[in-house]
């Protein structure tokens, strides 16, 4: 928006804070829902991995693969060109986005052959001789897809954290923040797989999850905390974040949504109906997502630059 | 690539006077800059760069049109220029016939280099009834100066060809350095303040360089003169003046020191609203640091006491002996060319057409060569017998900047015969019954003269005009030609090559002018303490009926005005209207000019109104904090006229208790059902035209008294815009039938 | 060599004339600008601080926008000027987000409807198409008219000292505010102007060492008496008619004026 008009003031977009909106309104939407599947897809299949869960192994690829990536596709202006943002088609390693790209894509291929390769040993679709091989093959690829889901998940945090221009993205804890976040979405994700699927121990799920909201929580605080102490204008984003304009989405979204109602209904699950009754992890699964969403969307919409100009020094 | 050629011209985006230099491709304009070989140097302002998007304007007048529907209601047929010229000339001489000559007037807008025709179509028609906006601009200092020092044209010499630059250099109510007013010479301007000791602004709004400036004096609208006063009366009593001038060159000192003595600098803050201490402090760097200048504002003839605010003005440079002294203010010697406005002076205005003015008989400075237009719009109104039947408008929107523009609206209506000639449909045109299509300054071949200056400067055509316009002067010619042949030329090039003939020892003509682009006179050539030779009357002195500079004012004395200055507030003020006051408590003014736009114009420039798309008005975040308001409301202003609406943005730079809004404001894109927009935003809908300086009969424009009030969510949502975005819904004159 | 701008605050008049030159020099799409003017208006203690901050990319040393780009369409030349290359810019736009000084702009495919919506292309457009292309769906900024530079070096020519070789806006602006040349050289009218006149750059503390330097100070304070240069009317055009004596000062003072 700043780039055209202009008036006459000094109240536009380079004195005054101001929000950026290339992230997150008209099309930058869409970056938006690709950074929300990046985590959700990210912490889906690195907790599938982990649990051994096939299933949800396949669902974080599909969220990352046909969800992720076509969202980033469709926001670029040219989005044809998209191969040059790829290793080795470009050589720019230095820019989170390539390294973000190779990232995916390489998550994308080792993910898709773990996949085929626990698959036929689920199913022993292969000679007996072969069983052997395959398995070290198939741990390999489960430990490199894994790892490259983490750095999927992670880079989102580190493109952002990058941006000198915006003070609340630039600090270390964003891509922590972020990655929590994902696989507390994985773990929430996950067991609604498990609701279709089978094959999940729910009970640990519930505590890791609450583990992981638990440390969620911690970490967002600190986030806000030290992020409001770096710059006026950090404290600035926080204070948007809290009592501004996005408000609403955090407290109802983040807060509420995300963390609280999943924290109680598990806590309800485990201590008071001390078994695991569908509709009520169905409802924590949706208000965790929709969390999910949330906290990306507060993060974006309070992103702040820096005002350009500020006094000068006069001789 | 095609073929490229680079043609160099003159800038008339404002006053102009500026080189340019454009490339032009195969027919088409790919380039625009200054012409690095000129005057200012190379350098232009985004106005006139922004000519090479206005030529390609879709909107452009094409073709001459007559109305078809009532006035206002936008619909044109096309007709041939024959037609148009033919049913003109009919129309003068159907006019003069049955009403007198002076029935016909011809006007104009701001000074564009087409005075000299509009004075001579005038003059040689008969009539003496010119509308112009000088009454508001620039005329009364032309008057004034020409009345203290016998010579009208004094400018300020920022120039250092006598081997000094002012020392002091005051801005009164003026921002020379945006250009918009003052055309090239911001330039000079500019490049004086490497050689200033003081730069004093006087503004209530901060100009570019008032927070910078040695000292910035915010007085209140309408208070100028008094504050004058208080600077002459600390001269006086701290005796700064200039001894040796003052003794040797000036009528009436006395008496100017008996009248300044009630202006004590206490009395002055009183009504000023400035701090003495800053008064006094002005009062002598002006009187120390010589030599210096005031640069004048027109502002200051926007209200109805300007003649004695620049008697007072003028006296200041006197006493000081800012004349004709190198770095003061100056007349200059003209290039060989000689006086281009001779152009019309060599047809007599006789007293049988001066007699005829409309207002005459009570603004004697300003009616004494120009129609009094204020006066005419009552006359019309008043339901008696109509002065002006046929008008022919050139350029000027006088519909949106004269004052009180409902009433300036329905005694536009009720002329019988209105012709506007202008590129684009304007509300003057929409009320108009027949339009002429007129070229840009890039698609005709002229002589620039804005102000009878120290050089004269040509325009060359670089591109043809769309569809059949033509150039203002062509019209002129084509008119006169048809009523009285004896007074206008064959053709274009003959009345151009008449116009320079006296160049070069008598042997100059246009081609050659052309070439040449400038023609000027400066350096050692300029002539400086003209006072002090031959050159106005042998043996010294100005060209004045004392012989001296003339604080006291026989002149004026005989025509019934106080010979000496004297404040008077503004018809609405805190103190003159104190019930009025309690009623419409913030002070107002319409002053406030943006770069990139001038006057009326550039609206529909896509560029230019990037740059300020709604009409803004300032306050001080303080006051507009008392009224509810903050940054960026769209706010009502409303005084016992009407009332307006604007953006408001408050501005830390401008007087407390005050209001400055845009002038001038129409919405081209807006349908002409409207005028297109005219009482939206335009703040003449809020100036009073009852009360007029009583030399010059200019109104209130930049001091009355309003109201403010933010615009309620549901008036927000009230279709006040019939078009969301510039230029979407607006009709081309192609779109018409 | 290291091109760079010094820009003087106490002379910038908000004319908008380098945001108009710009897009004259670059046919620049309706609502693109590559200059802009950024008004800084506070008052404190009773004072008001009315300043016009003319800004553009700062074609910074380290510049953030480089180390973004994914694709190397940002990159940057030896003499600092920070360039796009359009045709392998994605448009993902984070360089625009990254910039800590706001002046990289996406042109959107759907926000550029010609400079007359509704209406054909002017004359001009479609020049511009042809001589200076701008892509949708790419970003764009300003680049020092690194054609007028390049321009200049291969004819002999010295940016911020003969017009060819010079931005637009350097050469259009009548306040004179912006100063054009190698901030490498030290004996450079910007490295002097730097050195004399107390210099900074925006935002410093973020560490991107800008080519683009801000001087500020009052107006006056001078000594008003004319050098010869100025009193021959040497500013004026030699094609006019001028005096045999400023006529012989002619090609001296342009030099001194130098």
């Amino acid at each position: 928006m700043q780039g055209g008009r202009q008036w006459i003031t000094p109240h536009e977009w380079m004195t005054k804070p101001t929000q950026q909106t290339e992230w997150i309104e008209g099309q930058g939407l869409l970056i938006w829902m690709a950074e929300v599947f990046s985590a959700l897809g990210m912490g889906m299949y690195l907790v599938s991995v982990v649990m051994d869960h096939w299933w949800g192994a396949l669902v974080g690829w599909l969220i990352i693969v046909f969800l992720k990536l076509p969202f980033h596709f469709f926001y670029l202006g040219r989005p044809w060109r998209f191969w040059r943002a790829i290793p080795p088609f470009t050589k720019s390693w230095h820019s989170w986005i390539a390294r973000g790209m190779f990232f995916t894509t390489v998550f994308s291929i080792f993910a898709l052959i773990q996949l085929v390769t626990t698959f036929v040993l689920d199913h022993s679709l292969v000679a007996a001789s072969a069983v052997g091989t395959l398995t070290v093959i198939d741990w390999i690829m489960r430990f490199l897809a894994g790892l490259f889901a983490l750095l999927t998940g992670i880079y989102c945090g580190f493109m952002m954290s990058y941006c000198k221009s915006i003070p609340f993205w630039n600090t270390g804890l964003l891509p922590i923040v972020f990655v929590i976040m994902g696989i507390a979405d994985g773990l929430a994700l996950i067991m609604g797989v498990g609701l279709v699927t089978g094959g999940v121990d729910f009970h640990t799920l519930e505590i890791a999850s609450q583990w992981a909201l638990i440390g969620n929580a911690i970490l967002i605080g600190s986030y806000l905390i030290s992020a409001s102490y770096q710059s006026t204008i950090g404290e600035l984003s926080v204070r948007e974040l809290l009592v501004g304009r996005v408000a609403l989405s955090f407290w109802i979204g983040v807060i509420f949504l995300g963390i609280i109602i999943p924290f109680a209904l598990s806590l309800i699950s485990i201590f008071v109906l001390k078994t695991n009754i569908p509709e009520i992890l169905i409802i924590a699964i949706i208000s965790h997502t929709i969390g999910a969403f949330a906290l990306k969307y507060c993060v974006l919409k309070v992103g702040i630059y820096r005002p350009v100009v500020t006094r000068a020094p006069v001789m | 690539m095609g073929e490229r050629k680079v043609i160099y011209s003159t800038c008339k985006s404002c006053h102009g006077g500026c080189g340019v230099k454009v490339t032009v491709e195969d027919g088409v304009p790919i380039h625009i800059e200054g012409n690095p070989d000129s005057l200012t140097r190379g350098t232009m302002c985004s106005k006139g760069l922004s000519s090479i998007q206005h030529i390609d304007n879709p909107f452009r007048l094409k073709y001459p049109m007559k109305r078809v529907g009532e006035k206002g209601e936008g619909k044109w047929k096309r007709i041939s220029w024959d037609e148009a010229l033919d049913t003109i000339a009919e129309k003068i001489k159907e006019s003069q016939e049955k009403y007198g000559k002076e029935s016909v007037a011809v006007s104009q807008g701001t000074g564009r280099g087409y005075n000299r025709y509009i004075h001579r179509l005038a003059r040689s028609l008969g009539t003496a009834n010119v509308i112009s906006p000088g009454y508001v601009c620039h005329s009364p200092r032309l008057g004034l100066y020409g009345l203290v020092t016998g010579y009208g044209r004094l400018y300020c010499d920022y120039h250092g060809w006598g081997g000094e630059f002012p020392k002091t250099n005051i801005m009164w109510a003026k921002q020379l350095e945006i250009s918009s007013a003052d055309s090239e010479m911001c330039n000079w301007f500019i490049q004086s303040l490497d050689y200033c000791k003081n730069l004093i602004i006087i503004d209530p709004r901060a100009s570019a360089y008032a927070t910078r400036a040695t000292l910035w004096l915010q007085p209140r609208p309408g208070s100028d003169c008094a504050l004058a006063m208080g600077m002459m009366n600390v001269i006086f009593n701290e005796e700064l003046w200039d001894k040796e001038f003052v003794e040797n060159w000036t009528y009436g000192f006395e008496e100017l020191r008996e009248r300044v003595k009630e202006w004590t600098p206490e009395k002055t803050e009183e009504v000023t609203w400035i701090p003495k201490e800053k008064i006094i402090e002005a009062a002598r760097l002006w009187a120390i640091d010589t030599p210096g200048t005031i640069q004048v504002g027109s502002s200051l003839e926007r209200q109805a006491n300007c003649g004695h605010t620049l008697r007072a003005i003028t006296c200041l440079m006197g006493l000081t002996g800012n004349i004709e002294r190198p770095g003061s203010m100056c007349s200059w010697v003209l290039p060989d060319t000689g006086l281009i406005e001779d152009f019309f002076l060599e047809l007599p205005l006789t007293e049988e057409m001066r007699s005829k003015i409309v207002g005459v008989d009570k603004y004697k400075m300003g009616a004494a060569r120009t129609c009094n237009p204020d006066t005419m719009v009552k006359t019309i109104l008043g339901g008696g017998e109509a002065p002006i039947h046929v008008w022919i408008s050139v350029g000027g929107q006088q519909i949106v900047h004269m004052a009180n523009t409902k009433e300036v609206a329905e005694a536009i209506e009720k002329i019988d015969f209105l012709v506007q000639v202008d590129q684009f449909m304007g509300p003057m045109a929409e009320a108009a019954d027949m339009v002429l299509p007129a070229a840009h300054w890039l698609e005709i071949d002229d002589v620039y003269d804005m102000h009878p200056r120290f050089f004269i400067s040509a325009h060359n055509k670089v591109v043809d005009p769309p569809g059949e316009a033509k150039a203002d002067a062509w019209i002129f010619n084509e008119i006169g030609k048809r009523v009285v042949p004896e007074h206008w030329f064959d053709n274009m090039e003959e009345m151009l090559d008449y116009q320079v003939r006296k160049g070069h020892d008598g042997n100059m003509n246009w081609k050659e002018f052309s070439e040449k682009i400038v023609n000027g006179c400066w350096g050692q050539d300029q002539i400086y303490y003209k006072y002090k030779t031959d050159y106005w009357r042998k043996g010294g002195g100005f060209p004045t009926a004392t012989g001296k500079f003339e604080f006291y004012s026989k002149r004026l004395e005989e025509l019934g005005y106080d010979p000496l200055p004297v404040f008077r507030e503004p018809g609405e003020s805190p103190y003159r209207t104190p019930e009025l006051f309690k009623e419409y408590p913030v002070v107002m003014s319409s002053g406030f000019r943006q770069p990139f736009y001038f006057l009326g114009q550039y609206r529909n420039i896509p560029w230019l109104r990037s740059f300020m798309e709604y009409p803004m008005c300032q306050m001080h975040p303080e006051t507009a904090a008392k009224y509810g308001i903050s940054d960026g409301d769209w706010i009502w202003i409303e005084t016992p006229r009407g009332r307006i609406r604007q953006k408001c943005r408050t501005f830390p730079g401008i007087l407390r208790g005050m209001l400055m809004a845009t002038a001038n404001w129409f919405y081209p894109e807006e349908p002409a059902n409207n005028y297109h927009g005219l009482f939206i935003s335009n703040p003449n809908v809020l100036t009073n035209n009852n009360h007029l300086d009583p030399m010059y009969g200019s109104p209130d424009l930049t001091c009355l008294l309003c109201r403010v009030r933010k615009c309620t969510e549901e008036e927000l949502q009230e279709n006040v815009f019939q078009t969301e975005e510039f230029g979407t819904v607006q009709k081309t004159v192609d779109d018409l039938d | 060599m290291r091109w760079g701008m010094v820009i003087d605050l106490t002379k910038c008049t908000r004319c908008h004339g380098c945001v108009a030159a710009c897009r004259v020099e670059h046919f620049l799409p309706l609502w693109v600008t590559w200059v802009k003017l950024a008004a800084y208006e506070t008052e404190e203690r009773g004072a008001a601080d009315i300043t016009t901050f003319p800004v553009r990319c700062n074609q910074c040393a380290d510049a953030p926008c480089v180390d973004v780009c994914p694709t190397g369409a940002t990159s940057q030349r030896k003499d600092g000027i920070v360039t796009i290359d359009a045709n392998k810019c994605i448009g993902c736009r984070y360089c625009v987000i990254a910039c800590p000084y706001q002046n990289r702009t996406f042109i959107f495919s759907w926000r550029d409807p010609g400079y007359f919506p509704g209406y054909p292309k002017t004359r001009y457009e479609k020049k511009g198409e042809e001589l200076y292309p701008h892509q949708k769906g790419t970003t764009t900024k300003c680049n020092f008219c690194v054609e007028k530079i390049d321009y200049g070096l291969a004819n002999g020519l010295t940016p911020g000292i003969d017009r060819d070789a010079t931005p637009a806006c350097v050469n259009t602006c009548q306040a004179r505010a912006l100063t054009f040349g190698d901030i490498d050289d030290p004996n450079s009218n910007v490295s002097r102007l730097i050195a004399r006149k107390n210099a900074f750059q925006l935002q410093r503390v973020l560490g991107t060492d800008p080519s683009i330097y801000y001087i500020d100070g009052e107006v006056g304070g001078k000594d008003n008496k004319a050098p010869e240069h100025a009193m021959t009317g040497i500013h004026i055009q030699q094609k006019s008619t001028v005096d045999p004596r400023s006529k012989r000062l002619i090609e001296e003072g342009r030099k001194e004026e130098e």
